[in-house]
């Protein structure tokens, strides 16, 4: 463990910025060029402590306590593994989004920068902090800047999206925290260390209370079905290049919380022997991993809007990290976080590039879209690696986790488990090729677009990144899948 | 006495909250539920700091026994995100209603496939 004041600066440069881009589009200044550079500047700073941990011998996790306070009393913010893993993808998403989703030309009745920056520094918080009370007002910050950006553009569509999209967030917001005040009263703390530490002693009701509330928020919050109604209808009014950071930044934030409850104070051995003692908890996540792969792809296969169909796609792979999840391996739970990395970069990936042909056709229709690839080779290219990752076929990072995941629910005795999760991917496969087929062969293609528009090129970068990683990422899957243990192995208090 | 009453009170209030959540489609309906959800939650947050006959958390003397001052600054924070979350979603209310012309959430669009 090192101490630094590190993490400190990912909330707090983007945090300080959100004024300063609200004033300079105030003062209609051109504030993109400004906010781009900032944005790019606070990713590289996520990327620090995965490159000085790897390449330099930093040890992880970073601690800093808030104002010199300890645990007991005061917040700490912890960057270990998990979330140097995490961030310099979550950050990535963040800057290509806000450039590729930028309303060139008209006035916006939301100012959009400043949300962008929240977001950043929201994240950047949810996945640092190791204080629950903290992590719940992150999440809200999160919430409400990704509402805003569902609704920015200002037609009816998007504000009865954002308004869905609101309800549903909150609801969940409301479970997470009644679970953080049940535990709260079973420990008398807030910190995870202390938590962890006090938990044996602490009266069984009242963990169980609060471990089952606060899933069953972030089951709201990730989509799992039967709490997965909101998502689709969010993302269709959403602008896509905000459903692809929805899908990458906020599910990766949420998707980090829930493993530092789960597995961090109790799922793997250690003290979270109470959690699989007073409840049947793998049990329930099981059984709603189960229904949220089965429900996900087959509602995927029927959607003919491109936004709908990744919508759901997504609930389907969160079903299959949570059957996997549930399994209470270590090895598994590594995998598991592989996945999410993964899916964080291909969703955003793909909603980027539905994002571009959106605003060329301006229908996000399968059927509105065909021909749309068909004279564009880099795009599909891009497109058909990222669906072939999603698939989870080699060569690609896609494949890796998957038959990462596969093969330790297997190892763990979850035959079935992962019976399903193949056959979610013999689905996917339905689904992908039929949106890539008319989207290179239907129809008559059209004249080539004009690239003068900075957007379209900023859309090619974030598809040669995507799927420039999912390539890489295939040959280095081996390394990626070692920080995973690692950060599995931090979380669960092991060998730093 | 005071603390089961309280407690059951909060519980009944989530319940009606749950209830006009899924009986209820008007916008404004909605939002009232949310909040009324939020104040149970407070209300619990709060209860979790009393002690009877316990002192403001104010040091004055070293003897007294005072309550614990931790969940009233988080009730403090959880009622700040409430006003702001309120806020937002009446905007989005009037918004929805300006362009839309319903406050009803099963009379907007039915997006299918």
């Amino acid at each position: 463990m090192t101490t630094s004041q590190f993490p400190v600066l990912l909330i707090a440069i983007p945090l300080m910025l959100v004024p300063v881009a609200f004033f300079v589009s105030q003062a209609k200044l051109s504030v993109r060029g400004f906010a781009i550079a900032s944005l790019g500047l606070v990713a590289m700073l996520a990327y620090a402590p995965l490159v000085a941990a790897l390449g330099f011998g930093l040890v992880l996790p970073l601690e800093a306590r808030m104002g010199g306070w300890g645990p007991e009393l005061g917040i700490v913010l912890m960057l270990d593994p998990l979330a140097a893993l995490l961030l310099p993808i979550t950050n990535t998403i963040i800057v290509l989004g806000a450039a590729i989703g930028f309303p060139a030309g008209e006035r916006t009745p939301i100012p959009y920068f400043p949300l962008w920056f929240l977001l950043a520094a929201g994240s950047n918080g949810l996945i640092v902090t190791s204080d629950l009370f903290n992590a719940y007002v992150f999440l809200e910050i999160i919430a409400i800047c990704s509402h805003a950006l569902v609704a920015y553009r200002g037609d009816g569509y998007a504000f009865e999206s954002a308004f869905k999209y609101l309800i549903a967030g909150l609801i969940g917001s409301a479970f997470i925290l009644w679970g953080i005040i049940a535990l709260f009263a079973a420990t008398g703390a807030l910190s995870l260390s202390v938590i962890v530490d006090r938990l044996p002693g602490a009266p069984p009701a009242l963990v169980a209370a609060g471990f089952s509330l606060i899933v069953a928020g972030i089951c709201v919050k990730l989509a799992i079905v039967p709490f997965h109604s909101w998502k689709p209808d969010g993302l269709t009014g959403a602008p896509p290049s905000s459903a692809g950071a929805i899908s990458g930044v906020v599910l990766s934030a949420v998707l980090v919380l829930m493993l530092r409850v789960l597995v961090g104070l109790g799922g793997i051995g250690g003290p979270a022997q109470t959690l699989s003692a007073v409840s049947p908890f793998p049990v329930i996540l099981t059984f709603l991993g189960a229904v949220s792969v089965v429900v996900g792809h087959s509602m995927a296969l029927v959607q003919g809007r491109l936004t709908r169909m990744l919508a759901y796609s997504s609930i389907g792979h969160f079903g299959a990290m949570l059957l996997a999840l549930a399994l209470v391996t270590p090895a598994a739970t590594a995998a598991v976080v592989f996945h999410g990395a993964n899916h964080a970069v291909l969703k955003s990936g793909l909603f980027f590039l539905c994002a571009a042909a959106a605003t060329e056709r301006g229908t996000d229709r399968i059927t509105g879209l065909s021909g749309y690839l068909a004279r564009r080779p880099l795009e599909l290219a891009a497109c058909a690696i990222l669906m072939l990752a999603l698939v989870g076929l080699p060569p690609t990072v896609g494949f890796a986790s998957k038959w990462a995941m596969i093969v330790e629910v297997v190892r763990a005795g979850g035959i079935v488990r992962a019976l399903l999760i193949g056959g979610g991917s013999v689905i996917a496969v339905v689904y992908y090729l039929r949106a890539l087929h008319t989207m290179i062969w239907d129809g008559a293609p059209r004249q080539l677009p004009d690239l003068g528009d900075p957007r379209a090129r900023v859309t090619r970068l974030a598809l040669v990144v995507g799927a420039g990683y999912t390539l890489v990422g295939f040959v280095g899957a081996g390394f990626i899948f070692a920080v995973a243990s690692s950060a599995v192995s931090v979380l669960l208090g092991g060998p730093q | 006495m005071l603390a089961p009453t309280i407690l059951t009170g909060a519980i009944v209030l989530t319940g009606c909250a749950f209830y006009g959540l899924i009986t209820h489609r008007h916008m404004i309906r909605l939002v009232i539920c949310l909040n009324i959800l939020d104040s149970a939650v407070l209300l619990v947050i709060v209860l979790l700091g009393y002690e009877p006959d316990a002192a403001a958390p104010i040091v004055r003397q070293a003897d007294l026994q005072y309550v614990l001052g931790l969940p009233h600054a988080l009730s403090l924070t959880a009622i700040v995100i409430s006003a702001c979350t309120t806020a937002l979603m009446l905007g989005y209310a009037v918004r929805v209603h300006r362009l839309r012309g319903t406050v009803y959430v099963d009379r907007l669009t039915r997006w299918r496939g």
